[in-house]
């Protein structure tokens, strides 16, 4: 189940990090953009686009960023205590990311996060699993065309 | 998933010979003819001095292969390397977007981190002397998460538009070299400071393109 196309656990984190960041700070810039153009008086849309660009775009990334780096250190953590890796580890990293991000709104809403965010990653793999499955389907292996017990392609 | 913490050390020297609890001599047997009839020793040797050092010195299994160096997570593979001429440097990498993901999360947790330690520092100067602890703890967890997001924003915003810029003028030139580096650093600080003025503007240009320029020169030198 290794995923080798990333890199080994403590330096991934950084990555995760970083694409989140960016992944969010380009989001948040056409989202912020698009908002604060079309929530200008006419004649200051273009100045009402870059200052909401400029204030409220690095929060989305921010927001973003940490959400993921959290969920990349959890998910290194839980992988290192368990020593397997299976679709429970980031059902189980989104949960405590959850909890964690949500720790300072007080216990209940940070059950409540948590639980949403285990959700939210079961269903995300589920969803993968599901679409593996389903793409693996086409090249699933298939009995050779046979006539008068000779193969064809023989 | 490969763990580099732990795990790996017992193969060189973290392994030597477990020393065996009985005062008697061991006796050695190196030549198969002879027949060892005395019992063995009642600490008899186990599994990890039976592989001795001789026996797993990775070093020299094959010296070649670079056994002895243990693992090294930045260690890429060769043929996922990018291949852009000028581009292999101190710091291996995939591409641009290998880049803009280390260089934003890298300056990222760097801001975040020393903002935080400055709001720490200012949440806990802040406080009254002889405020309760939970008051402490609220005053200087507001402090960090006004500082720490602000510098860690700033920074990361500045390493996105850097690492975007410089593999746009690699894949225009299809060459990588410091001007590259420099120009993007220079367009980074220029969009960086646009609404405040065309002096604030060459200011951080200047530096951020200086900042550019010891960077590839450091990256290239070492």
């Amino acid at each position: 189940m290794a995923d080798h196309t990333r890199d080994p656990c403590p330096i991934v984190i950084v990555n995760d990090f970083g694409g989140a960041f960016s992944m969010g700070v380009i989001g948040g810039t056409i989202w912020h953009g698009i908002k604060g153009f079309r929530n200008s008086p006419s004649g200051e849309r273009r100045s009402g686009a870059i200052a909401a660009i400029r204030s409220r775009a690095p929060v989305v990334g921010g927001n973003f960023g940490s959400w993921g780096g959290v969920f990349s250190i959890f998910d290194c953590a839980i992988k290192g205590i368990r020593r397997k890796e299976d679709p429970f580890n980031p059902i189980l990293a989104g949960f405590c990311t959850g909890g964690a991000l949500a720790m300072r709104g007080g216990f209940k809403h940070a059950r409540n996060s948590a639980i949403t965010c285990g959700c939210l990653l079961a269903v995300f793999e589920g969803v993968g699993i599901a679409m593996s499955s389903y793409m693996s389907r086409a090249s699933k292996p298939q009995l050779p065309d046979m006539e008068g017990g000779v193969p064809l392609a023989a | 998933m490969v763990w580099p913490f732990g795990g790996s050390k017992n193969d060189t020297e973290g392994s030597a010979p477990a020393p065996v609890t009985s005062n008697e001599p061991l006796v050695v047997d190196r030549a198969p003819t002879t027949s060892d009839s005395s019992p063995p020793p009642s600490g008899s040797p186990e599994l990890p001095t039976f592989l001795s050092s001789e026996a797993f010195d990775v070093s020299k299994l094959h010296p070649l292969a670079g056994l002895d160096k243990g693992l090294e997570a930045l260690d890429l593979e060769d043929d996922a390397l990018s291949d852009l001429p000028g581009s292999k440097g101190f710091l291996p990498s995939r591409g641009w977007s290998d880049d803009l993901c280390y260089g934003s999360g890298t300056m990222y947790m760097g801001g975040l981190a020393l903002g935080g330690a400055y709001g720490f520092a200012e949440g806990l100067r802040q406080s009254p002397a002889n405020a309760p602890p939970k008051l402490k703890l609220n005053s200087v967890l507001n402090a960090v998460t006004r500082r720490g997001p602000y510098l860690g924003n700033s920074a990361g915003i500045l390493a996105i538009s850097y690492n975007v810029f410089n593999g746009l003028f690699d894949a225009y030139r299809s060459y990588h070299d410091a001007y590259n580096s420099v120009g993007a650093g220079i367009i980074t600080g220029i969009l960086f400071r646009s609404t405040r003025g065309i002096k604030p503007m060459a200011i951080s240009g200047a530096l951020m393109g200086t900042a550019a320029g010891v960077w590839s020169y450091l990256t290239s030198a070492i």
